[in-house]
């Protein structure tokens, strides 16, 4: 189910949501984490570029919303509020990660998860699946997480832009980018 | 990409995105059409967007289930008890139930005697969340976040072996709500 995003100007639905979670109403709350994950775990994705520790930010970020939602000054700006949230959780996640991994000299699990455990057995529909996601996590994250976004949540260049707090066009910059990063990442993979 | 220029890659990514004018429709539909390399790539990118997409939801919503579950739930800092309302009053109805029963006693609450200001618990007002007939449940409206305390002294009289009456005195002091509010990144 996707989430329908106003545009500027219309009436969000989820700003009454957001006054009850300020109010402290738990099962608001709970509505708008269900209705939202989606695109916030899409956020975290991006920023992060694999699923380690996906499950810990996006808790993090809801446990932030929840004590942190009487800080929200304007409830209109709840979605790109909500976004900063989520990407400095993730960032942060992020450098945890990586100084773990440089700490314990492991190696790099940011590589597709599930990628070498595809069975030889499964459907050319699914290891393309896991070949593309591969290929996503590989973006930069510059490109990644408007490309999530957009694919995930199928949101407009303008439903990204008022999100990421970026110009329209700097979205389909870098969406062209991503896509054709993606398409020599694919190609590269065959070829 | 030789005989797909920036221009015509753009429109093809817009069309993909649903972000095309009619006259802009027009022109890559012509484009399509005269130059195959145009085709090959919008096929492909097409490809990709297909397989992004599918890929994405099913690795993004496969391990969401776990996490459905109220999140406040697991959190250490929230700004509600995991207990069920009222849970506190329990010990104090059943010290106050035999208080009656024994024997008749003033109670003296820590607050009056230091002459601080009385905390007044006002008890839960059930009401109705304006959120309900979405969610099909009845629950409680929560208030402004409010540090409660509840001070007291609860007396027991037992009569011991020798036949003489013992007061027992216990005091009572119980956190009900706490705010949390230093937290993560204050610079958000």
């Amino acid at each position: 189910m996707t989430m329908a995003m106003p545009l500027a100007n219309e009436f969000d639905a989820e700003e009454p949501v957001i006054e009850a979670i300020r109010a402290g109403d738990r099962y608001a709350f709970d509505e708008f984490t269900r209705r939202q994950t989606r695109w916030v775990r899409g956020v975290v994705f991006g920023v992060l570029g694999n699923r380690d520790g996906l499950d810990d930010v996006c808790q993090q970020i809801w446990s932030a919303v929840w004590q942190r939602a009487t800080e929200l000054r304007d409830t209109r700006s709840w979605r790109s509020w909500l976004y900063r949230m989520a990407r400095n959780l993730a960032v942060d996640a992020g450098r945890d990660a990586t100084r773990r991994r440089h700490r314990d000299r492991t190696p790099d699990l940011a590589a597709p998860p599930r990628e070498t455990a595809c069975p030889a057995q499964r459907a050319a529909s699914v290891e393309q699946g896991h070949r593309v996601l591969g290929a996503i996590q590989g973006l930069p994250a510059i490109y990644r997480e408007p490309f999530v976004l957009r694919h995930l949540n199928d949101w407009s260049y303008r439903q990204i832009a008022d999100v990421m707090g970026l110009p329209v066009d700097s979205v389909e910059t870098r969406l062209v980018r991503a896509r054709r990063l993606l398409r020599e990442a694919l190609r590269g993979e065959q070829g | 990409m030789s005989n797909v220029d920036e221009h015509l890659e753009r429109l093809i990514n817009r069309s993909l995105d649903h972000d095309l004018t009619e006259d802009e429709q027009l022109e890559l539909n012509r484009e399509l059409i005269r130059n195959p390399a145009a085709h090959r790539l919008f096929e492909e990118y097409a490809s990709i967007d297909e397989g992004a997409s599918s890929a994405l939801k099913q690795a993004l919503e496969d391990e969401q289930a776990p996490t459905q579950t109220s999140p406040v739930l697991v959190t250490k800092n929230k700004r509600e008890p995991l207990r069920p309302r009222g849970w506190w009053l329990v010990p104090g109805a059943i010290a106050a139930a035999l208080l009656a029963m024994v024997v008749p006693y003033p109670k003296t609450s820590r607050t009056e005697r230091s002459g601080a200001p009385t905390a007044v618990l006002a008890p839960p007002t059930p009401s109705i969340s304006p959120w309900a007939g979405t969610m099909n449940v009845l629950h409680p409206a929560r208030t402004t976040p409010v540090l409660h305390r509840n001070t007291g002294t609860d007396v027991i009289g037992v009569v011991g072996d020798d036949g003489n009456l013992y007061w027992i005195e216990v005091e009572r002091t119980r956190t009900i709500k706490l705010p949390p509010k230093a937290g993560l990144h204050d610079s958000l």
